[in-house]
Protein backbone atom coordinates (compact mmCIF):
# COMPACT_ATOMS: atom_id res chain seq x y z
CA UNK A 1 0.00 0.00 0.00
CA UNK A 2 0.89 3.65 -0.66
CA UNK A 3 3.04 4.76 2.51
CA UNK A 4 1.21 8.00 2.39
CA UNK A 5 -2.29 6.58 2.35
CA UNK A 6 -1.27 4.40 4.24
CA UNK A 7 -0.25 7.15 7.01
CA UNK A 8 -3.50 9.18 6.50
CA UNK A 9 -5.80 5.96 6.98
CA UNK A 10 -3.54 5.00 10.19
CA UNK A 11 -4.00 9.04 11.57
CA UNK A 12 -7.89 8.62 10.88
CA UNK A 13 -7.95 5.82 12.65
CA UNK A 14 -6.03 6.61 15.60
CA UNK A 15 -8.24 9.77 15.73
CA UNK A 16 -11.51 7.78 15.99
CA UNK A 17 -9.55 5.60 18.41
CA UNK A 18 -8.28 8.34 20.90
CA UNK A 19 -11.54 10.24 20.33
CA UNK A 20 -14.35 8.37 20.29
CA UNK A 21 -13.63 4.23 20.67
CA UNK A 22 -11.38 4.36 23.97
CA UNK A 23 -13.46 7.13 25.29
CA UNK A 24 -16.08 5.09 25.67
CA UNK A 25 -14.31 1.57 26.57
CA UNK A 26 -11.84 1.96 29.08
CA UNK A 27 -10.76 0.50 32.69
CA UNK A 28 -11.72 3.14 35.05
CA UNK A 29 -10.49 6.00 32.99
CA UNK A 30 -7.45 4.06 32.26
CA UNK A 31 -7.22 4.07 27.86
CA UNK A 32 -4.49 3.50 25.71
CA UNK A 33 -3.10 5.97 23.36
CA UNK A 34 -3.67 4.85 19.88
CA UNK A 35 -1.65 7.22 18.35
CA UNK A 36 1.68 6.88 19.84
CA UNK A 37 1.46 2.74 19.60
CA UNK A 38 0.47 3.87 15.72
CA UNK A 39 3.61 6.64 15.28
CA UNK A 40 5.36 4.13 16.84
CA UNK A 41 5.15 0.91 14.91
CA UNK A 42 4.67 2.80 11.92
CA UNK A 43 8.44 4.68 12.39
CA UNK A 44 9.86 1.03 13.41
CA UNK A 45 8.67 -0.32 9.60
CA UNK A 46 8.98 2.89 7.68
CA UNK A 47 12.12 5.07 9.46
CA UNK A 48 12.66 8.22 11.37
CA UNK A 49 11.63 10.93 8.61
CA UNK A 50 8.14 8.69 7.99
CA UNK A 51 7.66 8.39 11.65
CA UNK A 52 8.35 11.76 12.24
CA UNK A 53 6.00 12.81 9.40
CA UNK A 54 3.15 10.66 10.69
CA UNK A 55 3.13 11.78 13.74
CA UNK A 56 3.51 15.48 13.15
CA UNK A 57 0.43 15.04 11.29
CA UNK A 58 -1.43 13.05 13.61
CA UNK A 59 -0.14 15.09 16.42
CA UNK A 60 -1.44 18.80 14.39
CA UNK A 61 -4.95 17.16 13.70
CA UNK A 62 -5.02 16.02 18.00
CA UNK A 63 -3.88 20.02 18.76
CA UNK A 64 -6.71 21.44 15.86
CA UNK A 65 -9.54 19.19 17.33
CA UNK A 66 -8.92 18.79 21.27
CA UNK A 67 -5.48 20.10 21.82
CA UNK A 68 -5.21 23.29 24.24
CA UNK A 69 -2.77 24.97 22.42
CA UNK A 70 -1.21 24.42 18.94
CA UNK A 71 1.94 22.23 18.66
CA UNK A 72 2.31 20.39 21.69
CA UNK A 73 0.91 17.25 20.47
CA UNK A 74 2.99 17.94 16.97
CA UNK A 75 6.03 17.73 19.18
CA UNK A 76 5.30 15.06 20.91
CA UNK A 77 4.54 12.80 18.71
CA UNK A 78 7.26 13.95 16.29
CA UNK A 79 9.78 13.36 18.44
CA UNK A 80 7.87 9.61 19.55
CA UNK A 81 7.74 8.79 15.41
CA UNK A 82 11.73 10.27 14.99
CA UNK A 83 13.21 8.32 18.15
CA UNK A 84 10.97 4.94 17.44
CA UNK A 85 12.62 5.25 13.93
CA UNK A 86 16.09 4.04 15.39
CA UNK A 87 15.04 0.89 15.02
CA UNK A 88 14.12 0.81 11.91
CA UNK A 89 15.94 -1.97 10.22
CA UNK A 90 18.02 -3.37 13.69
CA UNK A 91 15.50 -5.86 14.39
CA UNK A 92 13.38 -8.31 12.66
CA UNK A 93 9.85 -7.08 11.39
CA UNK A 94 8.35 -10.00 13.75
CA UNK A 95 9.54 -8.73 16.76
CA UNK A 96 6.64 -7.06 18.44
CA UNK A 97 8.90 -6.64 22.16
CA UNK A 98 11.08 -3.53 20.45
CA UNK A 99 7.93 -1.21 19.23
CA UNK A 100 5.78 -2.62 22.72
CA UNK A 101 8.54 -1.48 24.97
CA UNK A 102 9.17 1.61 22.48
CA UNK A 103 5.71 2.49 23.01
CA UNK A 104 5.63 2.03 26.36
CA UNK A 105 8.44 3.85 27.41
CA UNK A 106 7.62 6.75 24.92
CA UNK A 107 4.36 6.68 26.68
CA UNK A 108 5.95 7.37 29.84
CA UNK A 109 7.70 10.21 28.89
CA UNK A 110 4.91 11.36 27.09
CA UNK A 111 2.84 11.43 30.32
CA UNK A 112 5.62 12.74 32.76
CA UNK A 113 5.58 15.79 30.30
CA UNK A 114 1.94 16.58 30.21
CA UNK A 115 1.90 16.28 34.22
CA UNK A 116 4.66 18.64 34.29
CA UNK A 117 2.99 21.13 31.72
CA UNK A 118 -0.44 20.69 33.81
CA UNK A 119 1.91 21.08 36.96
CA UNK A 120 3.27 24.13 35.78
CA UNK A 121 -0.09 25.78 34.77
CA UNK A 122 -0.75 25.40 38.45
CA UNK A 123 -2.99 22.36 39.19
CA UNK A 124 -2.20 20.27 42.04
CA UNK A 125 -2.43 16.59 42.48
CA UNK A 126 -0.54 13.56 43.88
CA UNK A 127 2.16 13.01 41.59
CA UNK A 128 2.72 8.59 42.57
CA UNK A 129 -1.26 8.56 42.57
CA UNK A 130 -1.31 9.76 39.46
CA UNK A 131 1.83 7.80 38.44
CA UNK A 132 1.12 4.42 39.56
CA UNK A 133 -3.05 4.22 38.71
CA UNK A 134 -2.66 6.25 35.43
CA UNK A 135 0.54 6.63 33.58
CA UNK A 136 2.20 3.24 33.88
CA UNK A 137 -1.43 0.94 33.49
CA UNK A 138 -1.80 3.41 30.51
CA UNK A 139 1.94 3.38 28.71
CA UNK A 140 1.38 -0.66 29.06
CA UNK A 141 -1.86 -0.64 27.30
CA UNK A 142 0.17 1.38 24.39
CA UNK A 143 2.82 -1.00 24.49
CA UNK A 144 -0.05 -3.57 24.07
CA UNK A 145 -2.12 -1.71 21.41
CA UNK A 146 1.64 -0.97 19.53
CA UNK A 147 1.47 -5.10 19.60
CA UNK A 148 -1.06 -5.33 17.55
CA UNK A 149 -0.41 -2.63 15.44
CA UNK A 150 3.06 -3.54 14.62
CA UNK A 151 1.51 -6.92 13.56
CA UNK A 152 -1.26 -5.59 11.47
CA UNK A 153 0.86 -3.21 9.19
CA UNK A 154 4.14 -6.10 8.47
CA UNK A 155 2.12 -6.96 5.59
CA UNK A 156 1.54 -3.32 4.76
CA UNK A 157 4.78 -1.83 4.85
CA UNK A 158 6.88 -4.91 3.92
CA UNK A 159 6.02 -5.53 -0.08
CA UNK A 160 7.24 -1.65 -0.29
CA UNK A 161 10.64 -2.72 1.48
CA UNK A 162 11.05 -4.88 -0.64
CA UNK A 163 10.60 -3.27 -3.99
CA UNK A 164 13.12 -0.68 -2.30
CA UNK A 165 15.75 -3.06 -1.28
CA UNK A 166 15.59 -4.71 -5.34
CA UNK A 167 16.26 -0.93 -6.53
CA UNK A 168 18.81 -0.97 -4.57
CA UNK A 169 20.59 -3.96 -5.05
CA UNK A 170 20.33 -2.96 -9.33
CA UNK B 1 29.56 16.83 18.41
CA UNK B 2 30.72 17.27 14.68
CA UNK B 3 28.78 14.31 13.69
CA UNK B 4 25.45 15.59 15.81
CA UNK B 5 25.66 18.59 13.59
CA UNK B 6 25.99 16.39 10.51
CA UNK B 7 22.82 14.57 11.22
CA UNK B 8 20.45 16.38 9.03
CA UNK B 9 17.48 14.56 9.82
CA UNK B 10 18.27 14.93 13.40
CA UNK B 11 18.53 18.82 13.08
CA UNK B 12 15.61 18.78 11.19
CA UNK B 13 13.33 17.18 13.40
CA UNK B 14 15.18 19.68 16.56
CA UNK B 15 14.33 22.82 14.74
CA UNK B 16 10.94 21.54 14.43
CA UNK B 17 10.52 20.79 17.75
CA UNK B 18 11.71 23.62 18.75
CA UNK B 19 9.48 26.08 16.67
CA UNK B 20 6.33 23.90 17.77
CA UNK B 21 7.35 24.08 21.16
CA UNK B 22 7.65 28.04 20.59
CA UNK B 23 4.07 27.80 18.82
CA UNK B 24 2.72 25.60 21.51
CA UNK B 25 3.57 28.26 24.28
CA UNK B 26 2.39 31.41 22.40
CA UNK B 27 -0.76 29.55 21.18
CA UNK B 28 -1.80 28.23 24.95
CA UNK B 29 -3.75 31.50 25.70
CA UNK B 30 -7.24 31.71 24.78
CA UNK B 31 -7.39 32.69 21.14
CA UNK B 32 -9.57 32.41 17.91
CA UNK B 33 -9.09 29.81 15.86
CA UNK B 34 -7.39 30.24 12.42
CA UNK B 35 -9.48 29.68 9.30
CA UNK B 36 -7.47 26.47 8.57
CA UNK B 37 -7.90 25.28 11.51
CA UNK B 38 -11.40 25.68 11.47
CA UNK B 39 -11.65 24.08 7.92
CA UNK B 40 -9.71 21.08 8.72
CA UNK B 41 -12.23 20.82 11.75
CA UNK B 42 -15.55 21.07 9.59
CA UNK B 43 -13.38 18.61 6.88
CA UNK B 44 -13.04 16.14 9.82
CA UNK B 45 -16.86 16.79 11.84
CA UNK B 46 -19.01 14.28 9.52
CA UNK B 47 -16.60 11.99 9.50
CA UNK B 48 -16.49 12.00 13.58
CA UNK B 49 -20.20 12.66 13.71
CA UNK B 50 -20.79 9.18 11.80
CA UNK B 51 -18.18 7.49 13.54
CA UNK B 52 -19.12 8.52 16.86
CA UNK B 53 -23.06 7.60 15.73
CA UNK B 54 -21.69 4.42 14.15
CA UNK B 55 -20.01 2.91 17.35
CA UNK B 56 -22.59 3.85 19.67
CA UNK B 57 -24.80 1.39 17.88
CA UNK B 58 -22.14 -1.09 17.30
CA UNK B 59 -21.76 -0.94 21.35
CA UNK B 60 -25.27 -0.67 22.27
CA UNK B 61 -26.08 -3.84 20.28
CA UNK B 62 -23.29 -5.93 21.04
CA UNK B 63 -24.23 -4.41 25.12
CA UNK B 64 -27.80 -6.18 24.30
CA UNK B 65 -26.63 -9.25 22.85
CA UNK B 66 -23.98 -9.67 25.83
CA UNK B 67 -26.75 -9.27 28.51
CA UNK B 68 -29.61 -11.53 26.50
CA UNK B 69 -30.38 -14.43 29.09
CA UNK B 70 -32.86 -16.12 28.00
CA UNK B 71 -32.49 -16.76 24.25
CA UNK B 72 -32.54 -20.95 22.95
CA UNK B 73 -28.55 -21.15 22.47
CA UNK B 74 -29.34 -24.75 21.21
CA UNK B 75 -31.24 -24.00 18.30
CA UNK B 76 -29.41 -22.34 15.61
CA UNK B 77 -32.25 -20.69 13.59
CA UNK B 78 -33.89 -19.54 16.72
CA UNK B 79 -30.56 -18.10 17.76
CA UNK B 80 -30.35 -16.08 14.11
CA UNK B 81 -33.85 -14.75 14.87
CA UNK B 82 -33.43 -13.88 18.43
CA UNK B 83 -30.04 -11.95 17.21
CA UNK B 84 -32.22 -10.15 14.15
CA UNK B 85 -34.80 -9.30 17.04
CA UNK B 86 -32.14 -8.12 19.22
CA UNK B 87 -30.48 -5.90 16.59
CA UNK B 88 -34.36 -3.98 15.98
CA UNK B 89 -34.80 -3.94 19.94
CA UNK B 90 -31.41 -2.42 19.96
CA UNK B 91 -32.23 0.33 16.92
CA UNK B 92 -35.66 0.57 19.13
CA UNK B 93 -34.00 1.08 22.26
CA UNK B 94 -31.21 3.87 20.83
CA UNK B 95 -34.03 5.57 19.45
CA UNK B 96 -36.30 5.44 22.40
CA UNK B 97 -33.03 6.79 24.51
CA UNK B 98 -32.22 9.53 22.40
CA UNK B 99 -36.29 10.65 22.01
CA UNK B 100 -36.07 10.37 25.87
CA UNK B 101 -32.88 12.61 25.52
CA UNK B 102 -34.28 14.98 23.63
CA UNK B 103 -37.78 15.36 25.09
CA UNK B 104 -35.43 16.55 28.26
CA UNK B 105 -33.69 18.83 26.14
CA UNK B 106 -36.76 20.89 25.11
CA UNK B 107 -38.27 20.49 28.76
CA UNK B 108 -35.06 22.17 29.68
CA UNK B 109 -34.98 24.56 27.12
CA UNK B 110 -39.17 25.48 27.91
CA UNK B 111 -38.14 25.71 31.78
CA UNK B 112 -35.73 28.58 31.29
CA UNK B 113 -36.98 30.56 28.59
CA UNK B 114 -34.95 33.51 29.35
CA UNK B 115 -32.18 31.71 27.62
CA UNK B 116 -32.14 30.22 24.22
CA UNK B 117 -29.58 27.78 23.00
CA UNK B 118 -28.76 25.10 19.67
CA UNK B 119 -28.36 22.09 20.73
CA UNK B 120 -25.28 20.11 19.54
CA UNK B 121 -23.92 16.01 19.07
CA UNK B 122 -20.95 15.18 21.47
CA UNK B 123 -18.70 13.92 18.50
CA UNK B 124 -14.93 13.59 19.99
CA UNK B 125 -13.34 13.86 23.45
CA UNK B 126 -9.83 14.74 24.47
CA UNK B 127 -7.40 11.77 24.87
CA UNK B 128 -5.83 11.61 28.55
CA UNK B 129 -6.43 12.48 30.98
CA UNK B 130 -4.86 16.02 31.38
CA UNK B 131 -7.16 18.13 29.68
CA UNK B 132 -10.96 17.55 29.85
CA UNK B 133 -12.30 19.07 26.59
CA UNK B 134 -14.79 17.31 23.94
CA UNK B 135 -16.17 18.64 20.73
CA UNK B 136 -19.39 19.52 19.80
CA UNK B 137 -21.16 19.41 16.21
CA UNK B 138 -22.56 23.70 16.25
CA UNK B 139 -20.30 26.04 15.36
CA UNK B 140 -19.94 29.69 14.68
CA UNK B 141 -22.81 29.42 11.97
CA UNK B 142 -25.18 28.19 14.25
CA UNK B 143 -23.92 31.61 16.39
CA UNK B 144 -21.69 29.70 18.66
CA UNK B 145 -19.43 32.21 20.63
CA UNK B 146 -16.42 31.67 22.67
CA UNK B 147 -17.06 31.34 26.48
CA UNK B 148 -20.67 31.06 25.70
CA UNK B 149 -22.18 27.87 28.64
CA UNK B 150 -22.66 24.79 27.67
CA UNK B 151 -25.14 22.91 29.49
CA UNK B 152 -27.24 19.32 29.46
CA UNK B 153 -30.83 19.06 31.29
CA UNK B 154 -28.60 17.88 34.30
CA UNK B 155 -26.69 20.81 34.50
CA UNK B 156 -23.76 22.70 33.60
CA UNK B 157 -21.04 20.98 31.45
CA UNK B 158 -18.42 23.64 31.08
CA UNK B 159 -17.32 26.40 27.95
CA UNK B 160 -17.03 27.24 24.50
CA UNK B 161 -13.24 27.63 24.06
CA UNK B 162 -12.55 27.62 20.17
CA UNK B 163 -15.29 27.95 17.42
CA UNK B 164 -15.29 26.59 13.64
CA UNK B 165 -17.23 27.38 10.88
CA UNK B 166 -19.82 24.12 12.36
CA UNK B 167 -17.99 22.80 15.48
CA UNK B 168 -16.68 23.95 18.69
CA UNK B 169 -14.13 22.61 21.37
CA UNK B 170 -15.83 22.67 25.10
CA UNK B 171 -13.81 22.94 28.50
CA UNK B 172 -15.93 20.46 30.18
CA UNK B 173 -16.35 21.63 34.23
CA UNK B 174 -14.44 18.77 35.28
CA UNK B 175 -11.30 20.09 33.65
CA UNK B 176 -8.47 21.05 35.93
CA UNK B 177 -8.31 24.03 34.84
CA UNK B 178 -12.35 25.04 35.12
CA UNK B 179 -13.27 27.37 38.35
CA UNK B 180 -16.95 28.41 38.50
CA UNK B 181 -18.80 30.50 40.91
CA UNK B 182 -21.28 28.40 42.56
CA UNK B 183 -23.55 28.53 46.18
CA UNK B 184 -24.60 26.44 48.21
CA UNK B 185 -28.92 25.54 47.70
CA UNK B 186 -29.16 25.21 51.34
CA UNK B 187 -27.51 27.62 52.91
CA UNK B 188 -27.09 30.03 49.81
CA UNK B 189 -23.05 30.30 50.79
CA UNK B 190 -20.87 31.47 48.00
CA UNK B 191 -17.72 29.35 46.69
CA UNK B 192 -15.57 28.29 43.83
CA UNK B 193 -15.67 25.05 42.18
CA UNK B 194 -12.48 23.57 40.12
CA UNK B 195 -12.16 20.10 38.40
CA UNK B 196 -9.62 17.74 39.93
CA UNK B 197 -7.54 15.07 38.20
CA UNK B 198 -9.21 11.50 38.18
CA UNK B 199 -6.27 8.89 37.86
CA UNK B 200 -7.37 5.57 37.68
CA UNK B 201 -10.81 5.83 39.67
CA UNK B 202 -13.03 6.57 36.67
CA UNK B 203 -14.64 8.55 38.69
CA UNK B 204 -15.63 12.48 38.42
CA UNK B 205 -15.17 14.83 40.95
CA UNK B 206 -14.82 18.66 41.83
CA UNK B 207 -13.56 20.61 44.82
CA UNK B 208 -15.68 23.27 46.55
CA UNK B 209 -12.94 26.02 47.80
CA UNK B 210 -13.33 29.55 49.06
CA UNK B 211 -16.84 28.56 51.30
CA UNK B 212 -16.88 31.12 54.36
CA UNK B 213 -15.66 29.35 57.67
CA UNK B 214 -18.83 29.71 58.97
CA UNK B 215 -20.40 27.53 56.27
CA UNK B 216 -22.67 24.97 57.37
CA UNK B 217 -22.07 22.28 54.71
CA UNK B 218 -22.76 19.19 54.75
CA UNK B 219 -22.80 15.76 52.43
CA UNK B 220 -25.86 15.52 50.09
CA UNK B 221 -25.82 19.42 49.86
CA UNK B 222 -26.54 20.94 46.32
CA UNK B 223 -24.35 23.14 44.66
CA UNK B 224 -25.78 25.57 42.21
CA UNK B 225 -24.10 28.21 39.87
CA UNK B 226 -24.10 31.80 41.34
CA UNK B 227 -23.95 33.79 38.42
CA UNK B 228 -21.37 36.09 39.72
CA UNK B 229 -19.29 36.66 36.54
CA UNK B 230 -21.85 36.63 34.19
CA UNK B 231 -20.32 33.92 32.30
CA UNK B 232 -23.09 31.29 33.36
CA UNK B 233 -26.71 32.08 34.24
CA UNK B 234 -27.52 31.67 37.77
CA UNK B 235 -28.96 28.36 39.19
CA UNK B 236 -27.85 25.46 37.05
CA UNK B 237 -27.03 22.17 38.55
CA UNK B 238 -23.40 22.01 39.23
CA UNK B 239 -23.19 18.93 41.95
CA UNK B 240 -23.99 17.58 45.19
CA UNK B 241 -21.65 17.52 48.12
CA UNK B 242 -20.01 13.91 48.89
CA UNK B 243 -17.40 14.94 51.34
CA UNK B 244 -16.47 17.61 53.32
CA UNK B 245 -13.47 18.75 55.03
CA UNK B 246 -12.18 21.78 57.30
CA UNK B 247 -8.05 22.24 56.21
CA UNK B 248 -7.58 25.12 58.94
CA UNK B 249 -9.72 28.00 60.68
CA UNK B 250 -10.80 29.30 57.85
CA UNK B 251 -10.59 26.96 55.65
CA UNK B 252 -13.27 25.03 53.86
CA UNK B 253 -12.79 21.84 51.39
CA UNK B 254 -15.55 19.76 50.15
CA UNK B 255 -15.70 16.91 47.46
CA UNK B 256 -18.99 17.32 44.70
CA UNK B 257 -19.83 15.31 42.69
CA UNK B 258 -21.26 16.52 39.52
CA UNK B 259 -24.65 16.41 38.58
CA UNK B 260 -23.61 15.78 34.89
CA UNK B 261 -22.89 11.98 34.22
CA UNK B 262 -19.64 13.32 32.13
CA UNK B 263 -19.03 9.61 30.09
CA UNK B 264 -22.38 9.19 28.46
CA UNK B 265 -22.99 13.29 27.37
CA UNK B 266 -24.37 12.58 23.69
CA UNK B 267 -25.98 16.34 23.16
CA UNK B 268 -24.85 19.28 25.15
CA UNK B 269 -26.86 22.60 24.34
CA UNK B 270 -25.14 25.98 23.86
CA UNK B 271 -26.74 28.80 25.76
CA UNK B 272 -26.70 31.31 22.95
CA UNK B 273 -29.16 33.84 24.12
CA UNK B 274 -26.47 34.76 26.93
CA UNK B 275 -24.31 37.85 26.06
CA UNK B 276 -20.65 36.55 25.32
CA UNK B 277 -18.02 37.91 27.99
CA UNK B 278 -16.07 40.50 26.18
CA UNK B 279 -12.26 39.42 25.42
CA UNK B 280 -9.94 40.65 27.59
CA UNK B 281 -6.28 41.44 26.11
Amino acid sequence: MNRKLLGLLCVLVCIYLDSVFFARINILGIRPDAMLAAVVSFAVHTGSAAGAGLGAAGGLLLDVLFGRSLGLYTAIYLCAGFGAGYFYKKFYADNVIIPAASAAALGVVKELLLALIVRLGGVSYSFLNVFGRYILPSALLSGLLCALFHVILKPLTMPQIKRRQVVLRR
Amino acid sequence: MRNLLKNKPLLIALSAVVLLALLAVLTSKERKLTFIESAIGSVLQPVQAFASRASDSIIDFVETLLNTTDADLENQQLKIHVASLEQNLSEMDALRKENERLKQLLAFAQNTPELSYVTGAVIGRSPGIWFDTFTISVGRLQGVERNMPVVSPAGLLGRVSEVGATWCKVVSLIDSSMNVSVLVDRTRDSGMIRGTLKAGTGADTLELYYLPSESDLLPGDKILTSGIGGLYPKGLNVGEVLTVSRAGESEYNATVRPTVDFKHIEEAMVVVGMPAIEETS
